[in-house]
């Protein structure tokens, strides 16, 4: 165990989530998790911190890693199912730390890096968030494809955590890729929230994007289901329609192909 | 039925937009029609229970009478279906309407 395990540090939605690397692997797990957590090694230059206790991240035989669990531990006896278990630990661990002040969106976000105007991408797990963000997020800035967090004046938190990618076809365990990997463009600081999009991806959908802005009383219904915690949110309906209301009104997207929305995003952004 | 009362369920918020409103029961958002909103208003927040015979009054005072059903029975419609999400709480009322 280096000392350089106990030193790293994972910074997302304004928490800090520190790892302990350990076990008979740990020599190949640590350079996987810092390769792949690459921009959250530091944290947002002026988002306010939550210190989270240790998380220990054990890669090792099957004895340490059922001791490993039975302490809490993130473990695995084989580096991919281990880098795919961490990804969920350390964002439920973020959002747990972040509930109740961040509306917390399950939305991919990506930042115009001049004017830090952020689109907030809503969609179910499943239904693209990760391929938008490494289609639109060449020449973007990559705030999440995860979960925005936004603060109560519109600031967002922005969690680049590594991107899941399935290696091939019927692959069951994706790949943890870092953004860096993907040629993804670095969030500014202080990504400022500019429009709130409900993705709606068909592959018999329209090749032109159809956009449709929805009335904040349904919008707030279509959006309570893409949320984690709001229910902690002090008068939440009020919060989620603030940024509604300040963004324009949810739009209700339809498009076929993620790079079709690359024109829709560089004039919300703009 | 004359023991039938009512009261506004636990909301955790309210937001109005014109004459309806969207409210959040638990972790669900549920947008209310301008007659169901009229209903939570006749129910403000942490009132006592209230007779149903309120509510129908409330209601006729501001939409009129229905044309096809009784004043009572439609107001009992629409307050089983606020009490199902958990709008409204409901006490001494049938949970179906009975059979004719």
């Amino acid at each position: 165990m280096s000392a350089a395990a106990d030193a790293l540090v994972l910074h997302g939605l304004g928490a800090a989530q520190p790892l302990r690397v350990t076990g008979s692997g740990a020599d190949a797990a640590l350079p996987a998790v810092l390769r792949a957590w690459d921009r959250c090694l530091h944290p947002a230059a002026t988002a306010p911190v939550v210190e989270l206790e240790p998380l220990e991240v054990l890669l090792g035989s099957d004895d340490e890693v059922a001791a490993a669990r039975a302490r809490g531990a993130v473990a695995g006896t084989d580096l991919a199912g281990l880098m795919h278990d961490l990804s969920p630990a350390v964002t439920l661990r973020l959002l747990e730390a972040r509930a109740g002040q961040l509306v917390l969106l399950h939305a991919a976000a990506l930042a115009d890096p001049t004017t830090r105007r952020t689109a907030v991408l809503v969609a179910p797990s499943g239904t693209g968030k990760t391929t938008l963000s490494r289609t639109l997020g060449r020449r973007l800035g990559y705030v999440t494809d995860e979960t925005a967090g936004v603060d109560v004046d519109g600031v967002l938190a922005a969690y680049p955590k590594p991107l899941s990618v399935i290696p091939r076809p019927g692959e069951p365990v994706k790949d943890q890729v870092s953004a860096s990997e993907l040629g993804l463009g670095v969030a500014p600081d202080r990504p400022t929230l500019a429009v709130v999009v409900f993705l709606e991806r068909a592959d018999d959908g329209p090749e032109e994007p159809e956009v449709v802005v929805e009335p904040t009383l349904t919008a707030l219904a279509s959006l309570a289901g893409q949320t984690s915690y709001l229910t902690r949110v002090p008068r939440p309906l009020h919060r989620v329609a603030d940024l509604l209301e300040a963004t324009g009104g949810l739009r209700r997207v339809r498009y076929r192909e993620s790079a079709s929305l690359e024109p829709l995003l560089a004039g919300w952004l703009a | 039925m004359s023991g039938a009362r009512v009261r506004r369920g636990d909301l955790l918020d309210v937001y109005a937009d014109g004459d309806a409103c969207a409210v959040m029961v638990a972790s669900t958002v549920v947008v209310l029609s301008p007659l169901a909103t009229a209903v939570l208003e006749l129910l403000p927040a942490g009132a006592p229970w209230a007779p149903v015979s309120e509510v129908v009054a409330g209601l006729v005072e501001r939409f009129g009478a229905p044309g096809d059903a009784s004043p009572h029975d439609a107001t009992l419609g629409v307050l089983r279906d606020l009490a199902v999400q958990g709008v409204v709480d409901l006490d001494g009322v049938t949970a179906e309407p009975t059979p004719a």
